[in-house]
């Protein structure tokens, strides 16, 4: 034929091999992490002309086309503000008096995390993994392994950062482990994303760990990844069978990942420090 | 400049069902509709390889998988290398496969793609993803097939209009 299969072929071999070199680099180095961005530019018109749709779609569905709705929405968020504002009332006297107690034991004082409110960006990325690409890059400093929070709890970090946009992956995801803490015990452990559903699973726990079904799972800062006492998820299922060494232990992410329109973005106020090794359980504490 | 045999011939339209493969490929459907997108780049190459084989093959699909990897911000060179394998099967056997009816290259379009989800699925165990034989992907492959022929007719009026032999 007159196309040449065995010149194909060449090519082939070479491009295959050059796929397997990039690959690589991608994986083990951060090389790529440069030329990212730049060459990310290119597929810019491919984006924008595929959130068109999504653009459409949410512009019919905010049309206020019912307006019953709308005062219900209105009246909900309402009240939910009043709630939250009785509530921070009370977080400013405790965060006053946790100064000042901070102050006389001459500790470092809280400063706040800066946020930064970031949009998802209705595109479907990675089909091979829980990610979403998000409106902010490196101009507005995002970098990669930042936190990213919603109003109830981790959602995830930052795993590649271009110009404009980024991608995020989910604390579910398969390559995601969080080390946490559970509130109620002080037991550290590592959460790891599933890939598969809503959940998290908890694994190499011995059969005595202090952990229960509603424990509540904090950042622990172990690691440094993760500022720590962020919520992350609720212990929902613990396990344990004679067959197994191990607990088999799942738990449920705080945040509202099925449903993500906004997220924030942290840059904790201070480098991660872990949490204190916990002090020993006292039943008379208690 | 102008070269006596292409002259008239929009070669463009390659290049613009290509980027509309691309825009489908990374459109976001809702997790509903996510799970029947079949892989679009996929059909448009495999397209393209057998019906003008001189000028699409190995480095168009190459650069079209490295062009999704950038765009899906997934692992660089993944989808670059299984899309230039495609490209070089459906390249070698395009003369045979174009002499078939269009239910019989559905049925090798199930296959190629098959073999990508396959590789795929290889690369994900490799990295130790969890979820690496999700059904998911053998659903985009089934819809890839059962979409063959639409995608077929449409870009064979397409690749007449645009005088392409």
């Amino acid at each position: 034929m007159t196309y040449g299969i065995g010149r194909s072929r060449t090519r082939l071999v070479v491009l295959a091999l050059l796929s397997l070199v990039l690959m690589g680099l991608d994986t083990y180095t951060d090389s790529l992490k440069q030329t990212r961005p730049i060459v990310g530019l290119i597929v810019v018109p491919v984006h924008l002309v595929a959130m068109i749709p999504g653009l459409i779609l949410a512009r019919a569905n905010s049309l206020p086309l019912d307006v019953v709705r709308l005062q219900q929405d209105y009246q909900a968020l309402k009240e939910n503000r009043l709630l939250l504002n009785s509530r921070l009332q009370r977080f400013e006297a405790i965060e006053a008096e946790n100064d000042r107690l901070r102050s006389l034991l001459s500790a470092t004082g809280y400063t706040p995390d800066e946020v930064l409110l970031a949009e998802v960006v209705q595109v479907n990325v990675d089909p091979y993994s829980r990610t979403l690409l998000i409106n902010r890059g490196t101009v507005e400093g995002v970098y990669e392994g930042q936190v990213a929070l919603d109003a109830n709890g981790l959602l995830g970090q930052v795993v590649r950062s271009g110009v404009f946009r980024s991608t995020v992956a989910l604390i579910t995801d398969s390559t995601q482990a969080i080390p946490v803490m559970s509130v109620r015990s002080g037991l550290h452990v590592l959460a790891y994303g599933t890939g598969q559903g809503n959940a998290l699973t908890l694994p190499f726990l011995e059969p005595t760990a202090n952990l229960r079904e509603g424990d509540v799972l904090v950042t622990s800062g172990l690691g440094q990844r993760f500022p720590r006492g962020y919520p992350v998820a609720r212990v929902t299922r613990v396990v344990s069978s004679l067959e197994e060494s191990f607990l088999r232990v799942t738990a449920l992410p705080l945040a509202q990942l099925d449903s993500i329109s906004e997220l924030l973005l942290l840059w904790p106020a201070k480098p991660v420090v872990p949490f204190d090794i916990p002090p020993k359980q006292d039943p008379s504490s208690g | 400049m102008v070269r006596i045999g292409y002259a008239g011939k929009r070669w463009w339209v390659i290049a613009l069902s290509f980027f509309f493969a691309l825009c489908f490929s990374v459109m976001a459907l809702g997790p509903m509709w996510a799970l029947w997108a079949p892989d679009w780049v996929s059909l448009v190459l495999i397209y393209w390889c057998l019906a003008v084989p001189v000028r699409v093959g190995v480095g168009v699909g190459w650069t079209m998988g490295l062009l999704l990897d950038f765009a899906t911000f997934g692992l660089i060179g993944r989808l670059a290398l299984t899309k230039a394998l495609m490209a070089y099967i459906a390249q070698r056997f395009a003369l045979r496969l174009r002499a078939f009816p269009v239910w019989q290259q559905a049925c090798a379009v199930f296959l190629l793609l098959g073999m990508e989800a396959l590789i795929i699925t290889l690369f994900a165990l490799m990295m130790g993803e969890s979820d690496a034989g999700r059904p998911g992907r053998w659903v985009a492959v089934l819809m890839g097939a059962v979409l063959w022929p639409v995608i077929f007719i449409s870009l064979r009026r397409m690749r007449r209009w645009a005088r392409l032999p």
